[in-house]
């Protein structure tokens, strides 16, 4: 009875430990109360004071206090900023935004300091491009943090041709002015677009020959060219280090979806090389740590896909490095994006059946969840600063693009409508 | 204490066989004892599909007419080849017939299915205008990205086979489009069945003038 007892025990044991997912609490990050003046009413004001409002609220980088009369009233007067009235109120900062002709004005006090900043923001003729560039100038000032205007996101538009069947084709979505633009129109099947060399250079997959084959689109002249012409095979999922001189990807010349690399510059690409092979296991998706020094990639050599790193340098230039498996709590771990400051990956990883964002803490070695529901999310991509992740949601046939802060995991909608945009990244532009 | 010994090495034998996989074995889930229990449960109380299972290259794809589904296109079977060679000459593409896997399959050791493959393979080792195109496709429960590295083994699993019977490796094109292009959408058991599929495409020479 006590040896049945036992067995039962450790059987429940082992399927408690498969079967409970612990997520980890989030990081608190300590983020500064912020007192916004509710703009004059007349000539568009209620709408730029929507737009600042929603874009500093959205950043992260501060806590927006709701409009109070007293606070209203303080900033009416002739002593506007006088800090023990502020420190009352719970404000770190107080922002004065003031239309004026040909752009802004504006007043940022900081009350521990007690000093008094003023900018001013030129018309660069869309009032939703100026008044991103004015939030995040006004949040560099204050946080010393740069915001994401002046950015767009890259990502594939998958959807059904009642004569073509599925076909693919590449968007950018302007983060300022919201808007989405088609870059492709061929009909054909283009997904998987980054940044490239160049501000108008994409680097996409596209299925034009049959195989998938990385492509250069120049998104000025509309030309485009094969990356790798004479690698055999497929090519899929590439990634381009931070500095642009390196060009990582999945091919499989050899029969099995390696991990490939090459460098990279004006004058075109170097000889591709195998980075990583192990058969019959499968690699994809790789991201370059910001140094480049190292890359993280997703390998099933273990069984269950997960994320390896692997160490690009060679110690005393000699030997072969190996990939180190980092995540092990959570099962598929797949499409990594390592932060522009090194400490953070994100990925998306199957939680309780459904895939969420996750971020894997190279600090502290914490495998952290993000976000939650029924939906499955997948691709997550960092913004250019570090502050934001965009992911996509699959949904059916459908899915849409979110924005995501990882620290309030706050988030909002960028794309709307039933067809499948996915493979989002994020640039400057 | 004889019997604790007899009991803890039942447990540990449970333990290890599960994590016990052979070099062409190869688990979608995770690798370990609780797993292995755990779809071995599942399975012997027939409770369906389970996302997580070991799979082995013992288990086969099967053909359109095996299945019972009603195809499309022409059912890939070994008497309508000369047929279909013989009439390309007007089409760009045409479509074949599909091949379906069982869950994280690549591999298949099926006679019928073998037999149809190697007349395939002799037919293009015949002609060499003839091109076939091989697109491996996943259903929708892993993502985006990883399926489209892992609809390549599968595309090149057949390939594989279509070129050891005899197959010039120039005719051949393995292509994945993961689960890009699915053949139907929804999230059924029976759905993911239709979605796992090697799609196989005969392309004549591209016209010219």
């Amino acid at each position: 009875m006590r040896f049945s007892s036992l067995f039962i025990f450790l059987f429940m044991v082992m399927h408690l430990e498969a079967a409970f997912i612990v997520p980890l609490k989030s990081q608190a990050t300590r983020v500064d109360p912020l007192y916004m003046h509710r703009m004059d009413e007349k000539e568009e004001g209620a709408t730029c004071d929507a737009i600042l409002r929603r874009n500093f609220e959205r950043s992260g980088a501060i806590s927006l206090l709701p409009v109070m009369q007293e606070a209203e009233e303080m900033l009416a007067s002739h002593h506007p900023f006088m800090a023990s009235a502020w420190r009352a109120c719970g404000a770190r900062h107080v922002v004065r935004v003031i239309k004026v002709p040909g752009g802004f004005h504006s007043e940022l006090f900081d009350v521990a300091k007690g000093r008094i900043v003023t900018l001013d923001t030129k018309d660069i003729g869309n009032l939703l491009s100026t008044l991103h560039a004015l939030s995040d100038q006004i949040l560099y000032t204050l946080t010393g943090h740069r915001g994401s205007s002046g950015t767009e996101i890259l990502y594939a538009l998958r959807k059904k041709d009642r004569e073509r069947g599925w076909i693919s084709e590449l968007w950018a979505l302007d983060y300022d002015s919201g808007e989405s633009k088609q870059l492709t129109h061929d009909n054909g099947y283009a997904i998987c677009p980054i940044g490239g060399q160049s501000k108008e250079d994409i680097i996409y997959v596209d299925y034009r020959e049959g195989h998938s084959k990385l492509y250069v689109l120049d998104r000025l002249t509309g030309r485009r060219w094969a990356l790798f012409p004479g690698l055999v095979g497929n090519q899929l999922l590439p990634a381009l280090s931070p500095s642009g001189r390196q060009i990582a990807f999945i091919a499989d010349p050899q029969g099995s979806a390696d991990l490939f690399i090459s460098s990279f510059s004006s004058g075109g690409v170097g000889p591709p090389y195998a980075l990583y092979s192990a058969p019959p296991s499968t690699q994809a998706s790789p991201s370059f740590h910001p140094d480049e020094s190292r890359l993280v990639f997703i390998s099933n050599k273990a069984g269950n896909p997960q994320l390896h790193t692997l160490d690009l340098i060679r110690e005393g230039g000699k030997g072969k490095n190996l990939p180190v498996k980092i995540t092990r709590k959570y099962r598929e771990a797949i499409t990594p994006h390592w932060s522009p400051d090194g400490q953070r990956i994100a990925y998306s990883a199957k939680v309780n059946g459904v895939r969420q964002i996750m971020l894997y803490d190279l600090i502290k070695k914490e495998e952290r969840i993000l976000t939650e529901g029924a939906m499955h999310k997948e691709n997550p991509c960092w913004s250019p600063n570090g502050r934001h992740l965009v992911y996509n949601t699959v949904e059916g046939e459908g899915g849409n693009l979110f924005i995501l802060h990882p620290e309030t995991k706050q988030q909002f909608q960028v794309t709307f409508g039933g067809e499948r945009k996915h493979y989002p990244y994020w640039r400057r532009i | 204490m004889k019997y604790t010994f007899y009991l803890f090495m039942v447990i540990l034998c449970s333990c290890v066989s599960g994590c016990f996989t052979r070099s062409h074995s190869l688990w979608e889930g995770t690798k370990t004892a609780t797993r292995y229990i755990e779809y071995q449960g599942k399975k012997f109380f027939s409770k369906g599909d389970s996302d997580s299972r070991l799979v082995n290259d013992t288990e086969n794809f099967l053909l359109d007419r095996e299945r019972g589904m009603s195809t499309d296109g022409v059912v890939l079977h070994k008497e309508i080849l000369p047929t279909l060679a013989s009439s390309v000459a007007s089409h760009e593409i045409l479509y074949m017939g599909s091949l379906y896997f069982e869950t994280d399959a690549h591999v298949t050791k099926d006679k019928e299915s073998h037999n149809t493959l190697r007349e395939l393979a002799l037919d293009l080792k015949r002609d060499p205008s003839l091109k076939l195109r091989v697109e491996g496709h996943c259903d929708e429960r892993a993502s985006e990205a990883y399926n489209l590295a892992l609809g390549l083994r599968r595309a090149r699993g057949i390939e594989e086979l279509l070129i050891k019977w005899g197959a010039p490796p120039s005719s051949l094109e393995a292509i994945s489009f993961g689960k890009e292009r699915p053949a139907v959408l929804g999230s059924r058991p029976s759905d993911w069945e239709k979605n796992r599929r090697v799609e196989l495409k005969l392309i004549t020479p591209k016209k010219r003038g």
